[in-house]
Parts: C-alpha cells; structure tokens; sequence
C-alpha cells in the first residue's frame, strides 16, 4: 500500500493549495481528483478574487488563466419590474495587483493544480475517495475506487467541496443540511467580444462583476452575471428550501432574471454554451463543521468556508487561504510529529475565520424575508417615487415618501432601523 | 505478438465562434476509441503472451496519454515530439502525425488505433499509417478475435452490412469506442508516473498554408430532381407538397400502456409497417 | 476515349452495389465517374448522375491493392474524388499516398481548386486551395442529386493487379436491422428523457427499447439527453449535433422535439409520439400523438416481443 506524509482529497482551490504548501515543505502528497482532470467538474460563478495568491506565487497575475480583470461592480436591486443599480468602476482593479478576475475553473483549477505537481506533488485524477481508514479513533488513510486503491497518509486533509463525504464519513458532518446550502444555477452564453465590450462598457481586458438581489421571485436567493472574454455567465443562487418549497426549476428561475428587462439587453443574441448547477454551502461562520479530527483537516467548501452574503459571492479565495494553513498545519505536524489543533489558529489569524467571524449574521439577514421580498420593492419603488415627476402635483418631501413606500410593503421603521443596526454590525 | 497502440493526445474540446469560425481549444486527450485499442491490445498480448507498446505524437503533456496506458498495462511507452497547435490548417489536414507514428511503430506485427481523434479527425491516420509501413489496413472495427494465431477483424459496411478480415502481419487497424478501458490500480498509475517514456524528436513536415477561410458551418442547399408537371402551378405544387395526402394528424388518450400498445400496433399495420 | 478528366468520382463498389453517396459524388465530379471493385459493369447501370462511366474490375476489394492498381491511371486526373462511404475512407488515404498527393478528407464541397472541409462535429467549414493533384472524399448526403441521366455505356479498363500485402475477405454478414447504422435505417424507434424514470437504469430501458425496435424491423436512437447519461452510444445521438437520419418511420418515446433533436430528422413521412404532454413540439409534429406513460408502453411492447 502507498505509505505518504499526506494525501490531499479534491483538487479544487483548497486541495490544490494544501498540496501546493506540502510539496513546497517537502513533505510526500498525493493529491486525488475523480474528475478526468482538476477543475473538469467545477462549476462557479467567474469571479477570483487573486490577492491571497501572492502567497502561492510573486506576479501570480501574469500567468493565471484570466478570462477579465474586474474593473466594474454593479450591485442591481430587482423587483419584477424595477432594477435600481449602485455601479461602481475604477481604473485602479485594472492593472497589476488587481483585484478580481474572471476565468474558467477548469483553466484555473488545472493552473494551481499543475503549480502543485510541479513542487512535487502526485496528481491522481480520475480516482474517487470512497472511505477513510481508521485506526484507534485516528483517521490514518483513505480508500479509493481503483483496484489496491488504499493509501496510508500521516495526515489526511479533506477538500472535496461541498457536502464533503469525507468529512462526513469522518464523523464531523452530521448529515446534509438544506437550510445552510443553496443552489447555484448557471449558464454561459456566447457573446462576441466586442458586443460585450460594448454592452457592458469595457475595453481590453476589462471586466464587470454585477450582483442582484431580488430577481428570484419568491424564492429567497440572488442573481450574478459576469463577463468572460466572450462569454458571459449568468446564474442564480436559490434557497434551497424555498426552491422546495416553490416547486419551480431552478432553470426556470434562470430564465426569468435572464428575461428581466435591465437584464436581458446585456444578453440578447447570446447563444446558450453551457448549463451547471452546483450546490453552495451558506451558513458561513455558524454552519462550519469542527476543522479537524486526529489525522484529518478539512479545507474549503467540505468546512463551508465559502462566503455568500448578498453582495460577497467568494468561496475560491477562501478555499485558497483556508487550503494554504491546512497545507502548512499538516507540513509541520508531520515535521515535528505534532496534532493539528494550529489550523483553527492559524485561519482566526488570517482572513479566512476573520471574515466569517465578523460576517456571521450575513446569511440570516440576507436571506430574511425582508431584505429578499420587501426592501428591493420598498427601494425601487422609493427611487421611482423620487424620479417620478408627478406634475400639477407637487413634489412629495423624500421622508414622508420613504416612510409611505415602507408602510405600503407592510415594512416598520423599527423594524428596518433594526436590521439597518444588524446591517452594520454585520457589514459595518 | 508486438502490438503498438497510438493514443493522441488531441483537443477534446474544439470550439467554434458562431459568428467568425475562429477556433478556441479545451483539454487534450485521448477518445473513447482509442481506450477501446488500448483494451484490445492488453487482451491480446495477454493471451498470446506479448507486449504492449503505447505510442503518442505530441508535445510534452501528451505523455499523460501513455502513461495512463502503462498504469493500464502497457509495457513500453514512447513519445514522438510533434506538437499540432489547434489551428485551420492542423484541423484541415488529418493523417499528418502518421509518418512520425510510423517510425515508432516500424517493429510492431500489429498497431491498434482509434477511429477518430476528437478534435475533428477524419481517421485517416491509421490509413496513412499502414501505407507507411507497407502493412494492411482494417479500418472500423468492431470486433476483434483470435483464430488460431491469426486475427479477425469485423468491420462495418454501408448499410449496416459486416465484412469478416483475417489480418497479415503486419496489420494496422482503428476501432471504434465501446470496449471499456480496464482500471488501473493505484500503485500501477503511481508507478506509470515515475516511468520512463522514450522521446524521439521530430521534425514535422513544413506546414501548407492551404486554408484560405474558416467559418461556421452552413448547410449548401441540396439539388432535388426537377417537378415533372406540365403547367408551372402544378410544378409548384409538387414542389412544396401541398396537396400530397398526408395522414390527418391525430392526439388519442390519456391511454394506459395496453391501449397505448396497440394504438400504436394498428397505426403501424395500417401504414404497412408490419404484416 | 480512355483519357481521364480532370476530374474524376472514384468509386468502389461491392457485388454490383453502389455505396451511399455514390451518385453525389459522381455529380460533384461534374458526371465523370471510374468505377473499380466487383461487379463495377452491373454498378454502372445504377447510377443516375453519370455522363461518363469507365470500370476497373477487381476481384477483392481491398485498399491497398486498388490503390496500387489505379495509381498509375490517374497520372492526368487533378482531383480524385471518392464519397466517404467505409471503402471509400478507406481506399482515399492509400491512394494520397501512393500518388503522392494531399488528401482532403470530409468535405461538403469540391470545386476545381478549392474544397470546403467539414470539421469538428460539423461545426466548421474550412476551405482549402489546391494548385496540384489532390484526393478528396465527399460527405454522403450534403448535396442531393438533380434530373437522373440515364447511365452511359461503361469504358472498361483493365489494369494489372498489383500485389501488396492486404487484408483477407472471410466473409460479408448481411446486416442486422438493429445495428444499421441510424443514418440509413428506413425505421427509428427514439427514446428521451421521459424514457427513463428517475433512479432508473437508463442503460437497460435503452438495451429493451433497442429490441422492440430490432422486432419491428426498426433502429434504436435517442436524444442527447439519452446519450449525454451514458445510456446509450454517442452514435445513438440524432439531432444537429448528432447523427442526420432519414427515416420513413418515427416513433418517439418520451422525447420533447427540440429543434436540435428535430433538426436531425430529416422528414419521415410517419411519425408518432408517445409522450404524456400533448402539447410538446414533437407530439405536435406527429401524425399520431399518444399520450401515455412511455416506460409503461415500452415495457408493453416488450412483453408482446417475448410472447410473440
Ligand atoms: C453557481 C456558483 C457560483 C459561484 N461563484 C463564485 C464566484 O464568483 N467567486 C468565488 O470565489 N466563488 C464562487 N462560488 C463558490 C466556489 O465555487 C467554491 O467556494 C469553491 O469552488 C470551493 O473550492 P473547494 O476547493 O473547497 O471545492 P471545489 O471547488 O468544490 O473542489 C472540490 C474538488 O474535489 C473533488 N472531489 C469531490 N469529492 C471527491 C472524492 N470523493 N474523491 C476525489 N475527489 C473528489 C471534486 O471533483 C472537486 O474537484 C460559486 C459557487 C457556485 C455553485
Ligand atoms: C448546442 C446544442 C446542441 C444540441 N444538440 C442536440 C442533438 O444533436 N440531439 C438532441 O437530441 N439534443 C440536442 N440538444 C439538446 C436539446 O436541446 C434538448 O435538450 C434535448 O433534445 C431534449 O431531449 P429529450 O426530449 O429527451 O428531453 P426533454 O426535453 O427533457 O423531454 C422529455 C419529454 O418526455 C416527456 N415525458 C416525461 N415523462 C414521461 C413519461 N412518463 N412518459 C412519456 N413522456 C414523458 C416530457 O413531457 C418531455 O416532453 C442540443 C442542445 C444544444 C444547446
Ligand atoms: N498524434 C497522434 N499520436 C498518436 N496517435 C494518433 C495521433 N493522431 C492520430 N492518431 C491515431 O489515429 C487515430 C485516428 O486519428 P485521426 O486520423 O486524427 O482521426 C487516433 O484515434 C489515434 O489512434
């Protein structure tokens, strides 16, 4: 049986950055991904955030897979037939550090992935985690699909996405849990470049990210459209009980933000390339699984590390940074023979459990039923109520109309002055 | 008996722009057929106790191809270096790795290829290949089996029609996918990544630049035979088949399966689909 | 009039029998035609778009022979130009190389200089100029024939066979209804999604529809949904980015009648759709629509197959 230092499982971000830190540390790794190669089944929305690169490489942006660099955020505010947008653009995003940018995962993911084999990790695509191996209450190893397929491993780090089964059989997921996940739902869609150049105002290689809230109907949940070189991917993220609850398909929701009309002009013509829906783990700081058993991290998404709050989608940096401590955690353990309680510290040290930490009333409160059904109506209708020009009738004073477009959706001051108080200490 | 398998490495995922016909590539690898060959060729030298050698024209990351082949089983591997760039004139012209293959394949009584390698191939490799080698050729293959010491070769016609080969040595043949790849064990594909791959160096014919434009796709308008009626409207007519009797559509149920079963028989006997 | 034109249809046939595409080559070849194979003198007389006919009998067909025996008749030929039919793509390449020319395989089109090149799935066309001899194969199908001509009085050559190693014919199978390739079966049984219940085994609904198909004289196809599962075969696929068929029957099974399946379908002259939607693109298409569970009826359909 192959005896290693560690064996890495998933080679998405996380598993791909954990192997990374190992190989670099000279620690043995092999590093599994049942895909055909890294990134082959990954779906996302488009948008890395890259900084937490600097420490996997120097100048790491002149040789990753870019699609676009995001030089333009838009946060649009939908009801049925309103959009209200924030648009924000700055030259500063599009040149080196940068700060988003859009690529494919299977470019990306088999970018970072190579980088690990290169610092001598054994990629093994192809090949599915199917158990671990256990000794005396310690997790020593894992069992894959081929023929002799065991691997022996001082330490075992799970980064299999979402849902991980092997966290799960490790005994640190309890089970599924529809109330913490949403689906995330996309299509890509041909455009040619120069139309979404033009549609969306970019030059070179800029791109926009733009985010919705509302848009989903009833279901409580979220939009994003982003470019590409020349496509662009737009998609939904829907509460999966409330999608239950709907009985609708989720490619029908799609279809709906896809037809909302400060949407659709961005997509007319385009043609359909690529549907994929994927599930996004959503409870933040307070669904996360304990991070390790004697013998076993768990990184990335298997530790629910991907941030989704209203105007965040980011689960890739996250996974990175969260893949990078539990890369170095294992190194060390197995240097000075030592356990891994350091990766809980390490992640508090570092963005990764900080942000969770100070965003862990995110998911609640955007998912509430206030923020997703009534304050978009209750701002459209307020922004149209101030743009409207309602001559012979005067102009009406912007309190008065705010607190009666608040009262008509059934939205008390106390209770907006109450989740404007979550708000900031949330976001603040 | 030496068998040689040619695995390419080509663009799995060719995209074509709609609107320019530019082209844009995804992964490279290998095509389900080409696994098929693998599989015959392990079987074979199996039982008749020969080797298996796994051969690549690519660059550098073609090797993951034949060492796949070696964690499979495969006792030998060797690249040719020839890098093919997904572009008009290598998608145009199909067939140009098989001199380099052949030099690698020269001592082999039997060389497995693929039908078709994914970024639009036309199978003309494996043909070329034979004609280089002097060897002959079955191309399309479906099955193979051992008749005594020599091969048979099932082979598909027109119209669904089989012919049965028995093959010389030497022989090249391309099969189509459908035999499944064994699985490699763990510490085969470990070991495969450690393994030695012989690397010949190539240089690759000049390149024709003989593609002139690339485009999407349209289909040319077909030529029909010409109506035969004698005045121009009932030339029209016939055209358009506007007046040729047409069975009257009809929606019948909900039916449960029975009723369905035979709404469904009778439609067919009645149209003369069954006796 | 033994001189051959400048461009000239290459045609192998069988026992007398024209390969699909035969007569659209030979018209893309402007009506020139040499026929070479067995049985050529009784082949000739079945082709509609010919002007002017030569033979070169063989006794196999076999690639690699013939190719060494029409070489050296086709010194004054610019464009040889065969259907890509199975022999067809298999003599093309072996006589490139033993004339020394370029071949240019797949095209839907040929002209005297150019070649308009199918690639990629059909998602492609790449044109090609040519200044010196070349082989080219034409895809069956792209092209449609127009007024037949009656066929001319075969020119017969005889040409020395020449020896090189081939292959051994040990017999021809006639073909089996089920597994005639899709594209030239007169009878399709399709099955969609709606064949397969969740949780199912897609694999064995598609293994039991391809034997009702097999009992009615008919093929099995599915959509891309179908093959997309691994349920049935990539060559299974009809649709735009599948095979084009052309049958006389349809029977869909289950199957929504997207215009990218539809698309591949050519125009049956009967088509019945088994869905539970009366109202979907494909049972409006049909001449009979039934609304029924089609795993229900297909499992029917078996039973009287076993008990027939
Ligand atoms: C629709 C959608 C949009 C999103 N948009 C964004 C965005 O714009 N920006 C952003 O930063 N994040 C986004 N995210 C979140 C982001 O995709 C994830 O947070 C991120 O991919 C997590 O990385 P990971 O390495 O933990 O897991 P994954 O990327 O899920 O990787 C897990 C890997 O493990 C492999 N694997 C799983 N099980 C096994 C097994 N048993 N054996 C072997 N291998 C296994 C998988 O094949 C996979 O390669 C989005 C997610 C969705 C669904
Ligand atoms: C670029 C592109 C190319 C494509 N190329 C092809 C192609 O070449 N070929 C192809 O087929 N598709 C192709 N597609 C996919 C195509 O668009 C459709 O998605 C596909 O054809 C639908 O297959 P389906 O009818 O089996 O499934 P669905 O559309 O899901 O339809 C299932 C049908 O079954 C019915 N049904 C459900 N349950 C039952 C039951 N119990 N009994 C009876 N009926 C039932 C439903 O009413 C429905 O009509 C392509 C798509 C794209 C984007
Ligand atoms: N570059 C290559 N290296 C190895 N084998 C090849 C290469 N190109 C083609 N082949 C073989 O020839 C078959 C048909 O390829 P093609 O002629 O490109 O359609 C493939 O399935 C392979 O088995």
């Amino acid at each position: 049986m192959p005896e290693v230092d560690a064996v890495v499982v998933g080679a998405g971000p996380a598993g791909s950055a954990a192997a990374l830190e190992l190989a670099r540390a000279g620690r043995s790794v092999i590093l599994l991904e049942r895909g055909p190669f890294p990134g082959s089944k990954n779906v996302y929305g488009g948008v890395v955030y890259g900084r937490v690169l600097d420490e996997v490489l120097p100048e790491w942006w002149r040789e990753v897979p870019v699609q676009r660099w995001v030089t333009r955020r838009s946060t649009m505010v939908l009801t049925d037939h309103q959009a209200l947008t924030v648009d924000f653009r700055t030259e500063d995003w599009g040149s080196a550090p940068y700060n988003g940018m859009t690529t494919y995962r299977a470019d990306f993911d088999s970018w970072l992935a190579g980088k690990a084999v290169e610092a001598g990790a054994r990629l093994v695509t192809s090949t599915v985690a199917t158990d671990v191996l256990r000794e005396d209450g310690r997790v020593v190893g894992v069992r894959t699909d081929r023929p002799d397929g065991d691997i022996r491993a001082r330490v075992v780090i799970a980064a299999d996405g979402v849902n991980s089964f092997l966290a799960k059989q490790a005994g640190l997921l309890p089970g599924t849990d529809p109330e913490h996940q949403t689906l995330g739902v996309k299509e890509t869609l041909s455009l040619p470049r120069g139309t979404i150049d033009e549609r969306f105002q970019l030059s070179g290689d800029q791109g926009a990210d733009f985010e919705v809230l509302g848009g989903t109907g009833e279901i409580a949940g979220g939009g994003f459209l982003y470019t590409n070189r020349d496509t662009v991917s737009v998609g939904v993220v829907l509460s999966l009980t409330g999608l239950a609850e709907s009985g609708r398909r989720p490619e029908d929701v799609l279809a709906d933000l896809k037809a909302h009309p400060a949407i659709a002009p961005y997509l007319r013509g385009a043609e359909l390339k690529e549907y994929s829906a994927h599930l996004i783990p959503e409870g933040g700081y307070r669904s996360m699984p304990p991070l390790s058993t004697p013998g076993m991290l768990v990184t990335g998404d298997a530790a629910a590390m991907c941030l989704a709050a209203g105007i965040w989608l980011e689960g890739v940096n996250f996974a990175l940074g969260s893949g990078l401590a539990a890369g170095r955690t294992a190194a060390e353990a197995v240097e000075n023979g030592g356990g891994l309680e350091g990766y809980r510290q390490r992640l508090e040290g570092n963005f990764v459990l900080a942000d969770h930490k100070r965003l862990q009333r995110a998911p609640g409160l955007v998912l509430s039923d206030r923020v997703q059904q009534q304050y978009p109506k209750v701002l459209c209708d307020f922004a149209q109520g101030v743009f409207t020009v309602g001559n012979p009738a005067p102009k009406p004073g912007l309190g008065k109309l705010f607190r009666d477009t608040a009262a008509r959706h059934g939205v008390r001051l106390r209770q907006l002055a109450a989740d404007a108080w979550t708000g900031l200490r949330t976001f603040g | 008996m030496r068998v040689a398998v040619a695995v390419s490495r080509s663009w799995q995922r060719v995209e074509v722009d709609p609107l320019t016909g530019a082209l844009g590539s995804g992964h490279r690898g290998e095509t389900p057929a080409e696994h098929a060959a693998l599989e015959h060729a392990l079987r074979l030298a199996e039982r008749t106790g020969g080797q298996v050698h796994a051969i690549t024209a690519g660059p550098a990351d073609a090797e993951g191809g034949v060492r796949d082949a070696l964690a499979a089983g495969a006792h030998r591997a060797t690249r040719i270096d020839l890098d093919t760039p997904c572009e008009p004139h290598a998608v145009a012209h199909g067939g140009s790795a098989a001199d380099a293959l052949a030099a690698a394949a020269a001592d082999a009584d039997l060389v497995l290829c693929g039908d078709r390698s994914a970024d639009g191939g036309t199978g003309a490799t494996p043909a070329f290949l034979a004609a280089h080698l002097g060897a002959a050729q079955a191309l399309g293959v479906l099955h193979l089996e051992l008749d005594g010491d020599r091969l048979l070769a099932h082979r598909r016609l027109d119209r669904g029609a089989r012919e049965v080969l028995r093959l010389p040595s030497p022989a090249v043949v391309s099969v189509e996918g459908g035999l499944r790849l064994r699985r490699a064990s763990l510490p085969a594909v470990l070991a495969a990544q450690d393994a030695e791959i012989d690397v010949v160096p190539w240089t690759p014919a000049p390149p024709r630049g003989d593609v002139v434009s690339t485009r999407a796709r349209r289909p040319r308008p077909r030529a029909c035979p010409p109506p035969s009626g004698h005045s121009a409207h009932q030339r029209v007519l016939e055209l358009t088949g506007a007046l040729v009797d047409r069975t009257p559509p009809t929606v019948v149920g909900p039916l449960d399966a029975a009723e369905a079963a035979d709404e469904l028989l009778s439609y067919l006997e009645r149209h003369g689909y069954r006796p | 009039m033994n001189a051959l034109p400048e461009v000239l249809a290459v045609v192998v046939v069988r026992d007398g029998a024209l390969p699909s595409g035969a007569d659209e080559t030979v018209a893309e070849a402007g009506g020139a035609v040499l026929l070479t194979g067995t049985g050529t003198v009784r082949a000739a007389k079945e082709l509609t778009a010919a002007r002017a006919t030569w033979t070169v009998e063989s006794s196999h067909v076999v690639p690699g022979s013939l190719a060494a025996t029409l070489a050296p008749l086709l010194d004054e030929v610019r464009v040889v130009l065969l259907p890509a039919s199975p022999d067809g793509r298999d003599l093309a390449p072996r006589l490139a190389f033993t004339t020394g020319r370029p071949l240019h395989a797949g095209a839907v089109r040929c002209g005297t200089s150019t070649a308009d090149l199918s690639r990629v799935d059909d998602a492609v066309e790449l044109r090609v100029r040519f200044d010196g001899p070349v082989v080219v194969t034409l895809a069956p199908g792209v092209r449609g024939v127009g007024r037949p001509l009656a066929p001319p009085e075969p020119v017969e050559i005889t040409a020395a066979p020449a020896e090189v190693l081939d292959v051994e014919l040990v017999e021809v199978r006639d073909p089996e209804p089920e597994t005639v390739e899709l594209t030239e079966a007169g009878r399709i049984l399709g099955g969609g999604a709606g064949l397969v219940r969740r949780g199912e085994d897609g694999a064995a609904v598609m293994r039991t529809l391809t034997a009702v198909a097999a009992w009615l004289g008919a093929s099995a196809g599915a959509t891309r949904v179908v093959t997309d599962a691994g349920w049935a075969g990539h060559d299974r696929q009809i649709g735009t980015t599948g095979v084009v068929v052309d049958p006389e029957l349809y029977v869909a099974f289950g199957i929504s009648g997207a215009t990218q399946h539809t698309g591949g379908l050519g125009r049956p002259e009967h088509v019945v759709s088994i869905n539970t939607d009366p109202s979907c693109p494909m049972t409006a298409m049909a001449d009979l629509g039934i609304i029924a569970d089609a795993p229900e009826v297909l499992r029917e359909l078996d039973r009287r197959r076993r008990d027939a």
